[in-house]
Formats: C-alpha cells, sequence, structure tokens
C-alpha cells in the first residue's frame, strides 16, 4: 500500500514529538503531579515501536498486525480516557462538594459509554473493531463535552488549572473535537470528496502534542498553595444559613415581579 | 445527509465554545491580575449605596412634572439623566457581579454535594432574576424612560444580595476564619 510522502513526513513528525514529549514528561517529573498522563506519554511511544516493529515482522495486511493496530488503539483510548478523569480530579480535588458532583457525571459517563461500545462489539462482526470504534466515538465527544465543562467551572468558580493542566486540557479537547470531524469526513461516502483530511487527521494530533510541549520547555512552576479552607463545620453552618437567606431572597423577588407587574 | 450535519455542526459548537471560555478566561485572569492593589472595600458591591443620589437628582430634574404617584411615573427623560441613570446601572450590574462572584467563591467549598446543588439553583434563580429586570429596565431607558420604582426595586435585590454577602463574611470573618475571607475576596 503506498503512503503519500508528506503523510510520511507527518508521521515521522508526530513520532519524533512523541518522543520528545516522553523524554520532557520525564525529565521535568510530571509523574509527581501527573502520573497517568506520564503513562499516556510513555505509551503513546510504545504503541508507534509496537506497531511498527508488527507491521515489519509479520506484514501490513496480516492478521497479526490487525489485532496489533486495535489492541493497541484500545489502550490508548483506555489511557486518554484515564487522563481526562485525572485531569478531573487533579483540578477539584480541593473542593469536595464540586468534585463529588463531577465523579457522578463521569462515572454515568463511562458507564453509558462503556455499555454502548459492549452493545456495539456485540452486533460487530469483528468485536474488537465495533468495541474500539463505538468507545472512541463515544470517548471523543463525551471527552470534549467533559473538558469544555471542566475549563467552564474553573472559570465560574476561579478555580484556575495550572499551566501543564491547563495544557493537556486544551490540547485533548482540540484533539477530540477534530476526531469527531475525523470519523465524517473520513467515512467511505466522504473520502473522495476530502482526501486530504487523513493529513488534517495526522496533523491535529500533533498540534495537541505541540500543545502539551510548550509548557515543558522550562520547569514547571511550584503548584500554587491549595486554597484556603473552612473546617467542615464552619462551613456547612455558614452554607446553610446562607441558602436559608438566598432563598428568602429568591422569594421577594418573586414578590417584586408580581409587584411591577400589577 | 443528517448523519454528517450533525456531528458537523456539533464539534464546530464544541470548537466556538472552547474558544469563547478561554477569551473569558484571559479576560477573568486579566481583571483579577487588574485588581491586585484595589482595596477590600472596593472588592464588594458599593454602587447600589448611590441609589439616593440619583433619586435626588431625577426628582430635581423631573421637578416641572411630578406628580403625586413619583414611585410608579414612568419619567421621560432628558439625555443627561439617561446618562446618569445608565451609569447607576452599570454600577448595579457590576455589584451584582462582584456578590455573584463571591458567592461563587465561597460556595465552591462546600463541603458536600446537596447543599451546593442547592445554593447553586437559588444562584441561578437570582441570576435569571437579576438580568430579566436588568434587560427590562435596559431596554426602556434606551427609549429615554425610566420607572423610579422599578429602579428602587432592582436597588433593592442588589442590595439585599450585597447584606447577605456582607453578614456572611463578616460571620465568617468572626469565627477564626479571615484568612479564608481574604483569600475569597482576592480571588473573585
Amino acid at each position: 500500500m503506498h503512503i503519500p510522502a508528506f503523510e510520511n513526513l507527518l508521521w515521522g513528525l508526530g513520532t519524533a514529538l512523541k518522543v520528545l514529549l516522553c523524554i520532557l514528561v520525564v525529565y521535568r517529573r510530571v509523574y509527581s503531579r501527573l502520573p497517568l498522563f506520564t503513562v499516556y506519554a510513555v505509551l503513546l511511544v510504545v504503541e508507534v515501536i509496537f506497531v511498527w516493529l508488527v507491521y515489519r515482522t509479520w506484514g501490513y495486511t496480516s492478521g497479526v498486525a490487525w489485532y496489533a493496530y486495535w489492541s493497541a488503539l484500545a489502550i490508548v483510548l483506555l489511557a486518554r480516557g484515564l487522563v481526562i478523569a485525572e485531569l478531573c480530579w487533579v483540578s477539584l480535588k480541593n473542593y469536595p462538594g464540586v468534585w463529588s458532583l463531577a465523579r457522578k457525571i463521569l462515572g454515568v459517563t463511562a458507564t453509558a459509554l462503556l455499555a454502548s461500545a459492549g452493545v456495539s462489539a456485540a452486533l460487530n462482526k469483528h468485536w474488537i473493531v465495533g468495541f474500539v470504534l463505538t468507545t472512541e466515538r463515544g470517548l471523543e465527544f463525551a471527552a470534549s463535552v467533559i473538558l469544555i465543562l471542566l475549563l467552564a467551572v474553573s472559570i465560574q468558580y476561579k478555580a484556575w488549572l495550572e499551566p501543564m493542566e491547563h495544557s493537556i486540557l486544551i490540547g485533548l479537547a482540540v484533539y477530540s473535537i477534530f476526531q469527531m470531524l475525523n470519523r465524517t469526513f473520513m467515512s467511505p461516502l466522504m473520502t473522495p470528496y476530502f482526501h486530504w483530511w487523513d493529513s488534517v487527521r495526522i496533523a491535529c494530533f500533533d498540534i495537541a502534542i505541540v500543545t502539551w510541549l510548550y509548557p515543558l520547555r522550562r520547569p514547571l512552576p511550584t503548584p500554587s498553595a491549595p486554597p484556603v479552607l473552612l473546617s467542615e463545620e464552619a462551613a456547612s453552618d455558614s452554607l446553610h444559613q446562607l441558602l436559608e437567606r438566598m432563598q428568602e431572597l429568591t422569594s421577594e423577588l418573586k414578590h417584586l415581579r408580581k409587584a411591577i407587574w400589577k | 445527509m443528517i448523519g454528517f450535519v450533525v456531528p458537523i455542526a456539533l464539534a464546530l459548537a464544541l470548537l466556538g465554545l472552547l474558544l469563547v471560555l478561554s477569551h473569558r478566561e484571559k479576560s477573568e485572569k486579566r481583571r483579577l491580575a487588574s485588581e491586585g492593589y484595589l482595596p477590600v472595600e472596593e472588592r464588594v458591591p458599593r454602587h447600589y449605596k448611590m441609589f439616593t443620589v440619583i433619586e435626588k437628582k431625577l426628582w430635581s430634574a423631573e421637578e416641572y412634572k411630578r406628580v403625586h404617584t413619583w414611585d410608579s411615573t414612568n419619567l421621560s427623560l432628558r439625555q443627561t439623566e439617561s446618562k446618569l441613570v445608565a451609569e447607576y446601572l452599570r454600577g448595579l450590574r457590576e455589584d451584582f457581579g462582584r456578590g455573584n462572584r463571591i458567592f461563587g467563591a465561597v460556595i465552591l467549598h462546600s463541603p458536600d454535594v446537596r447543599i451546593l446543588s442547592q445554593l447553586e439553583r437559588q444562584r441561578l434563580r437570582l441570576r435569571f432574576s437579576f438580568w430579566t429586570w436588568y434587560v427590562l429596565i435596559s431596554v426602556k431607558l434606551r427609549m429615554n424612560s425610566v420607572s423610579v420604582r422599578e429602579l428602587k426595586r432592582l436597588t433593592d435585590v442588589v442590595a439585599t444580595f450585597a447584606y447577605q454577602i456582607r453578614t456572611m463574611l463578616i460571620a465568617l470573618e468572626e469565627s477564626g476564619n479571615s484568612e479564608f475571607v481574604r483569600s475569597v475576596l482576592s480571588r473573585s
């Protein structure tokens, strides 16, 4: 099978970026803050080497290569899902109420995703293809929504993300959104009209890696001190009082509305 | 066809949302950095206290057509008064925004999800009411008209909200959480 020179170049560039990311992640000790992201960065390189070795040994069209490709993709996909969960945990762990809400949303989303992937796998002749494709489709959508929600929450509550976490969020969100488009443009019906999209597909992951590499060019700043917290008792008391007052204010507003419309 | 259009539209909408949020994040960070030097008194709602001054000015400007039902009359404003009220409205919006941000920073520390969701629900209701009245009064103001009663009611909403926030902060400060209060004010 012939691969265009430009795509070969992009593939080479992507591999170089993955290796560089892996080296910098270890060198900058990202593993102490984001262990799952470190595993993901290492897996990206391992995946390339593993698939390349299999293609070289058994050939691109062999059955072994087919299983190797889909298995590697499934593992990397799972790791990406875990990175998103880790990102949510690292960003919200200091806020028990918000984290508890986020955990529920993540749990429901992951269960729904795996259930739909399971059904799709059962219906597909090649179960692994059905499982990986459905999980990927669902993951891209769920990932982009969750990451955008996380960004919205951080802005709403001024719970700012650290530079590395922020870059990971932006890179993953942009990549997931592009992957949603990929699924459409790479379908058999659309490919003849958008044959150049394959290059876009490869390039968009390279862009995500460059986004992650950017904060790693210098030593990572020490994470900002955890927020000053109220004691659980004080927080509970004052928030209950606040809730009562807010309820009074809301009912006052109702009266105001009636009074003005009279 | 729908199979192609829906994912594309969805992806573009998400990309747009991501861009809008990134822009908002940058502007919020810039605002916080520029307000770093502000004294604490200016970090809490304060414009609503100007209501009596505004009312007095409207009273003297509209002297020629004062009626018994001053409160409920829709006043037709001249440009000077209209500008004055518009500026006051902007101040009220800023007050509400400040109060809302302090409120957000405090409820972020909610220890359990139940009270957090109840507080968020109240906040949404309050925001909805404030913005409804704010837009209504702004639209009327564009037509150079204002009702003192409506303006007074909106001021009452902001003043009560500001009072609740202030009371809560004082209570927290008195219970030995002054560092927490300072951190909340500097982050909102």
